[in-house]
């Protein structure tokens, strides 16, 4: 569960007004023995104990009853009882026990959090958040993490990871994992081999759902800390907001242009569908601001709690009803405030009342109905902005969710030697061998490259 | 003969495990940086290795600076500024050594305990963890009898005996004639920690090398740059 | 299409030109695409896509056009079944299942990831209000019978359930994390093993238009779904591996 008040990720302001890691400064890290053991870490089974079964069993000799293959601990081999796993609590699964431990739920009065009438749900797919002020860098003893700075990747540097495991508590959303066979911290790379090459990550190019965009922003790095500093946590996501520097401004591409940004890249920036989303229409919003680590992943907060429970009521013929159902359905835009805007209700609303404006404009115009287009206006859109927000959204086409400027890496490095070199020779038991032993066994009985790809490349992943 | 088996054990076997170090640190540091860490096994334990660890550690670092000064700091230089023998062994020795002893062989219990009896913490120990955390309880266990043993061997002063060859060693010019009237407790004790010392860079010993102080004069946050296209 | 690709990874097949997708240029499979973009007329008596079925004993049994019709009332057991001891706590639930998220259809997804992805075993879900009535906490054994099966299955307690029904979703492996049920000292069945497909008079229609029996193309509807049964906590839980 995520209870940064137990785990103790994130920032916090010190009683100077300044930051501080949540889990205790430098030196009381380094100095004061919680090298020798991190107390905020979790434990094995508070992620879950990694099982498999003895399918084996299932082809023994004849028995009385039918076979059965039971969970085996991965790590001990012993016979397990199931009690918690990855999405363990999917779909709502076991509501009664787990809504109680859930954060964002604090404000909400009990008997609404668990009736099925007042139901909702929705997925929120989390990944490391590229941080801007990154707690897991700053928690790093070693300085094996770092922030690239060509385009903020965060990375570990297997070379320099000595296994503290600071970063994985300092890490609010719990996204440094502990790899238990090379005993080092390993993270979400953003594909970045990718990335240098203009192409998305594989997440966001094999959604199904085309809900991920990846663009360019522009940023005002000497100010990240001062931002991170507003004491008011409901300001953050301004004071984030405020980082971003407009790419069509000509005073900041000539500064851009001067600290060595490429046109490229600024070209990039101006088509940015994050800066359409987050800075223009404002409909985007950072996961829990309220941990002061300036995220990059961005979230638009879902308007389908909101129309399931409005679509009942009359919405064919009183569309408009739709506004008030926004301010009445206070538990759904409660608890997205509390992940995404560090409860500020009025920022989500707002963005809820421009998805909403934009959908029923949309509806109308296709199913050629009339539509006053003077509404558009209260909401900041225009037939113009809403028809190309629509696309953008709904119609979601390649060019428009990945505006990503290439690197240029061959004009810094010898791109020939570096190809193909994995980095992870060392590591016992998770090399890719395994899974690419095929793919060799197939080159060596002569199939071409051409074949292989063909069979094994598929959507971008190694299939085999 | 039995000179030959002094040579052997107080001149060629030091250095052999001093070489071995050296070797492994350089070769372990230059190409196989990629495999050093602390092999925590904190995920899988919390608890033991809470009191284990903290109270190891502090042990046996306050037991490497006690070594520091028993055996680098000629006897010489204490009675300059004025320590007695008497207090030197009473205070020093006697009592922060064993505290430091008795902290790290408490600390040590309780790890080797969890490492043979925790399922998940034993199947996921490499047989180097194992003998790692033995050697250490064995070589406490008799750095802690020796340094308890002192008022059974009232005429004898490691000081003049033992810490003058160890400092020896450094100038390559051990006299290991001084070692022939040391008791075995102490003997062993040196041999066990100078087979330490020789495995040490090819186990998760390394670690100990590695601590990160750099951290605490660093920025928070690192960012790291390519050579810039021009 | 090989032995090997199909173990490789999912493929798809068309076995039979009633399928009615234009595939071409590797589009997914998307239902009367043929009918649509190619103008080839729907397999039904008109040609078009139909709703009414003019059919006598249609009409007879007033089906002309998809209606309503209240659930069978429940019935766990019936007189002349054996008899099976009941519980005090026990509930009668509807019983539904569902297709999973996981997977499509009655396709089985007991693979390592795939189970490590929920609770690793057979799991019915059912709501708090329930849940309590029979003293039910969240992974709780519990046993599920009626005059066709028993199920032994793990408890998923959320309120995303209404009370009164209970979910078991298709195809969950019985030879994973099945213990044995106290009923029948066997191990429990799938999630087919309560139900039962009841037959109607409008199934028996034939050879009429669309009405015309193919495998997988036109069968009876799945109306064998529509039934109850006795809930309650799973007393031993014995694996009995030999
Ligand atoms: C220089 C400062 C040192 C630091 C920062 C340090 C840190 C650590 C850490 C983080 C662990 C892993 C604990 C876990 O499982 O999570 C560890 C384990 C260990 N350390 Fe150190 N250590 C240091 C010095 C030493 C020294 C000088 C020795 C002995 C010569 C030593 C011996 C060990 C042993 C034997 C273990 C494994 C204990 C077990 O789990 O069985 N360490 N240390
Ligand atoms: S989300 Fe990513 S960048 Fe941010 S603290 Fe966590 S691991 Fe670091
Ligand atoms: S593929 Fe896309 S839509 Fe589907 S779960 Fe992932 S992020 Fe969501």
């Amino acid at each position: 569960m995520e209870d940064e008040e137990h785990y103790r990720g994130g920032w916090e302001l010190n009683s100077k007004g300044k930051l501080q890691l949540k889990a205790g400064n430098k030196l009381n890290k380094v100095g004061l023995g919680k090298i020798f053991y991190n107390p905020n870490m979790p434990e094995l089974d508070d992620y879950y104990e990694p099982w498999t079964y003895d399918y084996q069993t299932l082809f023994g000799p004849e028995k009385k009853h039918q076979p059965v293959a039971r969970a085996k601990s991965q790590i001990t081999g012993q016979t397990m009882t199931l009690t918690t796993g990855p999405n363990w609590d999917d779909d709502l699964a076991g509501s009664p026990e787990y809504v109680k431990q859930d954060p964002n739920m604090d404000k909400i009065e009990t008997d609404i959090k668990t009736n099925f009438e007042q139901a909702f749900m929705m997925y929120l797919p989390r990944l490391c958040e590229h941080c801007l002020n990154a707690p897991c860098v700053a928690s790093c003893p070693s300085g094996a993490m770092y922030k690239r700075d060509e385009d903020g990747i965060v990375l570990v540097d297997q070379e320099r990871c000595r296994g503290w495991r600071m970063c994985m508590t300092g890490c609010p959303y719990k996204k440094v994992y502990f790899n238990w066979k090379t005993n080092k911290a390993e993270k979400c790379t953003f594909c970045y081999p990718r990335i240098e090459e203009g192409e998305p990550t594989v997440c966001a190019e094999t959604c199904v759902g085309r809900i991920r965009y990846i663009g360019v922003m522009l940023y005002d790095a000497d100010r990240v800390e001062s931002a991170a500093e507003t004491p008011d946590q409901s300001k953050l996501y301004e004071a984030q907001l405020d980082l971003f520097l407009d790419p069509n401004d000509p005073k900041i591409i000539e500064q851009a242009l001067a600290d060595g940004i490429s046109e490229e890249m600024i070209e990039c920036a101006q088509r940015s569908p994050i800066y359409r989303m987050a800075v223009k229409e404002k409909i985007a919003f950072p996961l829990h601001p309220e941990y002061r680590t300036m995220p990059m992943v961005w979230y638009i907060p879902p308007l389908s709690p909101i129309m399931n429970y409005f679509e009942g009521r009359d919405s064919i013929n009183n569309p408009d009803m739709i506004f008030p159902g926004i301010d009445e359905m206070r538990v759904p835009v409660d608890y997205l405030a509390s992940l995404l805007t560090g409860g500020n209700v009025p920022a989500i609303k707002s963005a809820l009342y421009k998805l909403a404006m934009m959908r029923l404009y949309m509806r109308a115009k296709t199913s050629g109905r009339d539509f006053e287009t003077a509404k558009l206006a209260r909401v900041g859109l225009t037939e113009n902005t809403a028809t190309s927000l629509y696309r953008l959204l709904a119609i979601a086409k390649y060019e428009d969710r990945f505006v990503i400027p290439k690197s240029h890496k061959e004009k810094v490095e010898d791109a020939q030697s570096e190809q193909g070199t994995l980095g992870y020779d060392e590591c016992k038991g998770c090399s890719l061998a395994p899974q690419h032993g095929s793919m060799f066994k197939k080159a060596e009985a002569g199939e071409s490259t051409n074949q292989i790809y063909a069979e094994s490349f598929y959507g971008g992943i190694w299939r085999d | 003969m039995a000179d030959f088996g002094s040579i052997l054990l107080w001149v060629i076997f030091p250095y052999a495990m001093m070489l071995s170090f050296i070797f492994g640190t350089i070769v372990r540091f230059v190409w196989f940086r990629a495999g050093i860490t602390a092999v925590s096994s904190e995920m899988l334990e919390k608890r033991k290795l809470m009191i284990g660890s903290l109270v190891f550690h502090v042990g046996i670092i306050l037991a490497f600076f006690g070594h520091v000064l028993g055996i680098l700091i000629p006897k010489s230089w204490t009675e300059f500024f004025g320590i007695s023998n008497e207090m030197y062994h009473l205070f020093g020795s006697l009592m922060m050594g064993t505290g430091a002893g008795l902290l790290a062989l408490a600390g040590m219990m309780i790890l080797t305990y969890r490492r043979f009896t925790n399922a998940r913490v034993f199947v996921t120990s490499s047989w180097t963890d194992l003998v790692v955390d033995v050697a250490l309880l064995i070589t406490i266990i008799l750095g802690l009898a020796s340094t308890l043993s002192g008022p059974l061997f009232p005429k004898f002063d490691y000081r003049e005996t033992l810490s003058v060859w160890a400092r020896q060693l450094f100038y390559l010019s051990p006299n290991w004639h001084l070692m022939s009237g040391v008791p075995v407790i102490y003997k062993l004790h040196v041999i066990c920690g100078f087979l330490i010392f020789g495995f040490f860079p090819y186990t998760r010993l390394v670690h100990a090398l590695t601590l990160p102080w750099q951290y605490i004069f660093r920025r928070y946050i690192v960012y790291r740059r390519k050579p810039k296209a021009d | 299409m090989s032995f090997e690709s199909i173990t490789a990874q999912p493929a798809e097949a068309i076995p039979t030109p009633i399928f009615s997708s234009a595939k071409h240029d590797g589009d997914r499979y998307s239902p009367f695409t043929v009918n649509i973009d190619r103008l080839v007329p729907f397999r039904t008596l008109t040609g078009r896509q139909q709703f009414y079925l003019d059919h006598e004993i249609f009409q007879e049994y007033g089906e002309m056009l998809a209606n309503y019709k209240p659930t069978l009332p429940p019935q766990v057991m019936a007189p002349g079944d054996t008899t099976v001891k009941r519980d005090d706590h026990e509930l009668a639930l509807r019983y539904m299942t569902p297709h999973g998220k996981w997977n499509i259809h009655t396709m089985y997804y007991d693979n390592l990831e795939m189970l490590t992805l929920f609770r690793g075993g057979p799991n019915v879900w059912l709501s708090p209000i329930d849940a309590d009535k029979a003293g039910i906490k969240d992974n709780d054994w519990l046993e599920i019978y009626n005059r066709n099966g028993v199920v032994t299955a793990r408890a998923v307690v959320s309120h995303r359930m209404p009370a009164g029904s209970m979910y078991m979703y298709h195809a969950q492996d019985m030879e994973i994390q099945e213990p044995l049920a106290n009923i029948t000292g066997n191990r429990g069945g799938s999630h087919n093993a309560p139900t039962q497909i009841h037959i109607k008079p409008t199934q028996m229609v034939g050879g009429y238009g669309q009405l015309s029996y193919g495998f997988n193309y036109y069968g009876p509807i799945g109306n064998q779904r529509d039934l109850y049964v006795a809930v309650r906590k799973l007393k031993k839980v014995n694996w009995n591996e030999d």
